[in-house]
């Protein structure tokens, strides 16, 4: 346990290295003039938001640059920050908000584009289009629109002001499917709820359409599938229109145009970032104080660690109940394996090399997309369904590779000496065969509380998510994800020791008497 | 007790067992004895049914094991087996072997299972090793244990599956005195072995088999001292053969010499014997008008009697070389007169016979 | 087998190494062939590493035993190990060779 604390601790201190450029209170946002540049736009190496607009226009605008896509703003970011792209090419109220809190980065004061903000709604649902078209006209016809912007996107950072607005709680809900990871548009206040930009005009649209609202809070590149195949009425999560995304749904009027900017490092702009010189040799103290500034932000502010909390025990469920179900599968698939009936063999034999084939993360959202489309199920049980299917596919290979170890003379004493099969198999194959197994078992049980990280993309609040909800709000890009390293690792050491423990209690040598 | 009629057995195309009939009666001890492949195992495994026979019947005590409504594994029960490789349940306890199958299947108690489980160990020898595991037991100690564990379920008949081939030589013996004990004791037992000494005087019974059937059956002294049929004999006095055709003069003699000492060497013969057996062979060879016929060369060792026979039949018009007349000087017979004896010749449905006996001194 | 031949004055000496039987003993008889053919001379055969000896290797000895004895020079066999001694023995080789 004493290893385990130091090594947490020297964690700490690494991410402090990395994440000490903490919050300054009202500090303004300088521009760069492009001439100070010390990189070549045409030839650097671009972040842009996947799927998005930007994709395009910097393919256009800088020939030679090799674009990189990413899932979030806080993956752009972070991979800014750690010098795998040069430039990100951002929305700007965004983009505001990341070099507020990240002092080493900073913003060109071109303008790419500005980028048209819309509603989706399904293809099928006219209906609802143009009720939501009316509205958004009226919106931004009484000045509603406006003052949301001026409330919520701010440029000197003086606190959001959130309207008070009562939505019904009656009615046909209407399921909203958003990104709560893009403040200031959508993101979650210290009370977990859906709000900002997004999330007023969401609880605008309600009140006036009579039908109470309800998020569904996926990641990003799962909302389209989402509103597909009838899990969401509507996305409202600052989703620019495309023509890529015309194709699969309807955009309402647009609802707020959004500039497009680049963010560089403050070091290839000429103008050192605002770090002072001297705080390159900063004092242990100095480090000690950003850590703790750190875990602050990240952890105590808004009661942050709670989201952790919460993620942790979704993460420790799903892992725990899809290695039960998935063991139980497991057992029952690598028996139909052994089968000698051909028929059950080969349907074991296509399970098995049709999940082992198929990433998790498809099966994750073909279940819960196509399977369950029309069934409103929890989605973390179909995460514990999906992986205990990815689950038993690995595992029943394992248990029919250690049945086969089993000497063949262990099987015919136990027959010769008038044991049915199946007393056979219970009481002299699977105790030797569980042993066998448990060393393999282990590694697969680790891979699995890890693998379980994605289930982010079907708007199960796990142990990633929480991170990168956190992420998204203190636009901190290293720190969430050191703390969530740790807690995975801490959660494969307590599984490690607790299959260590029923190997040392399967061991017959050690219960002797 | 048990009655074995027509019982045949086959893997694939490949026939095992032909044809077998058979009694064991309470407190007989038989011996299965023959050469490697001819269905031995196979025979004591369809009598529990870890093979299923081809055909035929099995009756035991008047039950026909074979019916589709029998009730196996109680008959199993009743029917010990230990097997070559002995199969100690490896995750148990020595005496956990012991105790597995008495508290599972004849619903004994813990402690009857234990206390019966200690005395057996204790008639094997092994009592100190009751909380012992599998591996940490050598091959004569593990078979002690199984046999032990066959007694625990009180088995009415046990059957030895080459219980000492997988051991050394010097843990043979303390096998064997368990189950000479459990011979005086009257234990009916079906004994698969190569120890022939021990089948000898162990047993009241012994079934020679060979090509798939129990060629010829007998009580030990008819078996040993005195075989019937010409298998058994050659069995009994351990004898191996080889044989080489040679159809032209221009026979490759270096293949045929390395096929001589590949077999010398194989039943470990002395360097003597061996480069006389090729000497011999050699100078006998050249004796034959290899364009008129055809000879075959047979090398026959006995084991028992550490004797090395050279037999040699050919084809053609009746002809001795060893006949002075026949040879072109004397230089070639005075070497065969000089390391061979009981030269024999004779001839016989158009062929002729010349063996003799390779001399060593 | 392998033959090695070294002449020493009127002395040719041949040392077989291997098996001398009816295939090789061609061999030899070529090689003395070649012998005679340059001459008349003392022989002597070293037998120290032949393995083997079966008649046809015999009489290749007596011819050769013949030709020198007729030339009046002397033939030699020395160094043979215990089975090629055996089968001088029981061919009467022993009393009509000068075998060391």
């Amino acid at each position: 346990m004493k290893r385990v604390l130091i090594l947490f601790l020297a964690i700490l201190m690494l991410l402090g290295t990395f994440s000490g450029l903490g919050l300054a209170a009202n500090q303004t946002v300088s521009v760069t003039p492009h001439e100070q540049l010390s990189i070549d736009l045409n030839k650097s190496i671009v972040g842009v938001m996947i799927g998005s607009t930007n994709e395009k226009l910097v393919r256009e605008q800088f020939k030679s640059a090799t674009v990189l896509c990413y899932d979030s703003t806080m993956d752009a970011v972070t991979a800014l920050k750690a010098g795998h792209v040069e430039v990100v090419v951002i929305g700007y109220p965004i983009a505001l908000n990341v070099v507020k809190n990240n002092r080493d980065l900073k913003l060109l004061p071109d303008v790419l584009q500005l980028d048209d903000t819309a509603i989706a709604v399904q293809k099928e649902n006219v209906q609802l289009l143009d009720q939501l078209n009316v509205i958004l006209n009226d919106l931004a016809a009484d000045g509603a629109l406006q003052d949301m912007q001026k409330r919520w996107l701010k440029e000197d950072f003086s606190p959001y002001e959130p309207a008070v607005l009562i939505p019904p709680q009656t009615g046909t809900p209407l399921r909203v499917a958003v990104d709560a990871t893009r403040e200031p548009f959508c993101f979650k206040d210290a009370g977990g709820k859906v709000t900002g930009f997004d999330g007023e005009l969401a609880q605008r649209i309600s009140i006036k359409l009579g039908r109470p609202v309800v998020f569904y809070d996926a990641k990003f590149a799962g909302l389209i599938p989402a509103l597909q195949s009838g899990k969401a009425d509507v996305i409202i999560s600052m989703m620019s229109v495309t023509q890529e995304r015309k194709k699969s749904v309807n955009f309402t009027v647009p609802y707020y145009p959004q500039k497009v900017v680049m963010m560089v490092r403050a070091q290839n702009t000429g103008v050192s970032g605002s770090n002072d010189p001297g705080s390159k040799a900063a004092s242990s103290s100095s480090l000690f104080k950003s850590v703790k500034d750190s875990f602050y932000n990240n952890m105590v502010l808004e009661n942050r660690y709670l989201l952790i909390i919460d993620g942790l025990k979704v993460t420790l469920i799903i892992t725990v109940l899809a290695c039960i179900l998935g063991t139980l599968l497991g057992a029952l698939v690598c028996f139909m394996r052994m089968s000698r009936r051909n028929l059950i063999k080969r349907f074991a034999q296509g399970y098995i090399a049709l999940l082992r084939g198929t990433p998790v993360l498809v099966l994750l959202m073909f279940i819960f997309y196509v399977v369950f489309a029309a069934v409103n199920v929890n989605p973390v049980l179909v995460a514990i369904i999906a992986f205990a299917m990815n689950f038993a596919a690995y595992v029943s290979e394992m248990f029919r590779a250690a049945i086969l170890s089993v000497d063949k003379g262990q099987t015919e004493a136990g027959i010769a000496g008038g044991f049915t099969g199946f007393q056979t198999f219970v009481h002299i194959v699977l105790p030797q065969a569980v042993k066998q197994v448990l060393p393999v078992y282990k590694g697969e049980l680790i891979s699995l509380a890890k693998m379980t990280s994605i289930v982010g993309y079907i708007a199960v609040q796990d142990l990633t998510k929480a991170s990168d909800i956190i992420r998204s709000r203190t636009f901190d890009a290293f720190f969430p994800l050191f703390m969530i390293a740790v807690l995975y690792f801490l959660i494969s050491w307590l599984l490690l020791l607790m299959l260590e423990g029923l190997e040392r209690k399967t061991d017959p040598k050690r219960n002797r008497k | 007790m048990i009655s074995v009629q027509n019982l045949s057995k086959k893997f694939g195309e490949l026939v095992v067992l032909k044809d077998i009939n058979a009694q064991i009666k309470q407190g007989e001890v038989i011996s299965i004895i023959g050469p490697s492949g001819t269905g031995k195992s196979t025979f004591l495994r369809c009598l529990n049914l870890l093979e299923v026979p081809s055909g035929g019947n099995i009756i035991i005590d008047g039950n026909d094991i074979l019916a589709k409504d029998a009730n196996v594994p109680k008959l199993r029960q009743k029917m010990g087996m230990v097997f070559q490789s002995f199969n100690l349940y490896a995750h148990l306890s020595v005496l956990d072997n012991l105790t597995l199958g008495p508290v599972k299947l004849l619903g004994k108690s813990k402690t009857e299972a234990e206390a019966k489980a200690a005395e057996l160990l204790k008639m094997v020898g092994l009592l100190d090793k009751r909380d012992s595991f599998p591996d940490e037991l050598s091959g004569g100690q593990k078979q002690r244990v199984a046999i032990a564990r066959c007694l625990a379920m009180e088995p009415e008949i046990i059957l030895f599956d080459e219980p000492t081939s997988a051991l050394d030589p010097t843990m043979v013996s303390e096998v064997l005195a368990v189950i000479r004990r459990l011979a005086k004791e009257g234990m009916t037992m079906a004994i698969v072995t190569h120890e022939m000494d021990f089948a000898r005087d162990v047993s009241n019974r012994v079934f020679y088999m060979d090509e798939g059937l129990i060629y010829e059956e007998g009580t030990p002294d008819q078996i040993f001292d005195n075989p019937q049929k010409e298998k058994t004999r050659a069995f009994i006095n351990r004898i191996r053969s080889f044989s080489f055709k040679i159809e032209s003069p221009d026979y490759d003699l270096y293949s045929m010499n390395a096929e001589i000492e590949a077999f010398c060497e194989k039943h470990v013969l002395p360097r003597k014997m061996r480069h006389n057996a090729l000497l011999l062979v050699e100078e006998l060879l050249a004796l034959y008008d290899l364009q008129q016929s055809q000879v075959e060369l047979t090398l026959a060792y006995s084991e028992k009697q550490d004797r090395l026979e050279l037999v040699l039949e050919s084809t053609g018009e009746a002809f001795n070389p060893l006949d002075s007349g026949n040879a072109p000087d004397e230089i070639g017979l005075n070497i065969i007169a000089g390391l061979s004896e009981n030269v024999e010749y004779y001839r016989l449905e158009e062929q002729n016979h010349l063996s003799l006996t390779i001399k060593i001194q | 087998m392998n033959i090695t031949k070294t002449v020493v004055d009127n002395t040719v000496t041949l040392t077989l190494v291997g098996r001398l039987d009816t295939v090789t003993s061609t061999m030899l008889s070529t090689e003395l062939d070649i012998v005679f053919a340059g001459g008349n001379p003392n022989l002597i055969f070293n037998l120290k590493e032949l393995d083997y000896i079966s008649s046809a290797g015999l009489r290749v000895f007596l011819t050769a035993q013949k030709k020198v004895k007729a030339s009046g020079n002397e033939m030699k066999i020395t160094g043979a190990n215990e089975s090629v001694k055996e089968i001088f023995e029981v061919t009467g080789f022993a009393g009509i060779m000068n075998i060391e």
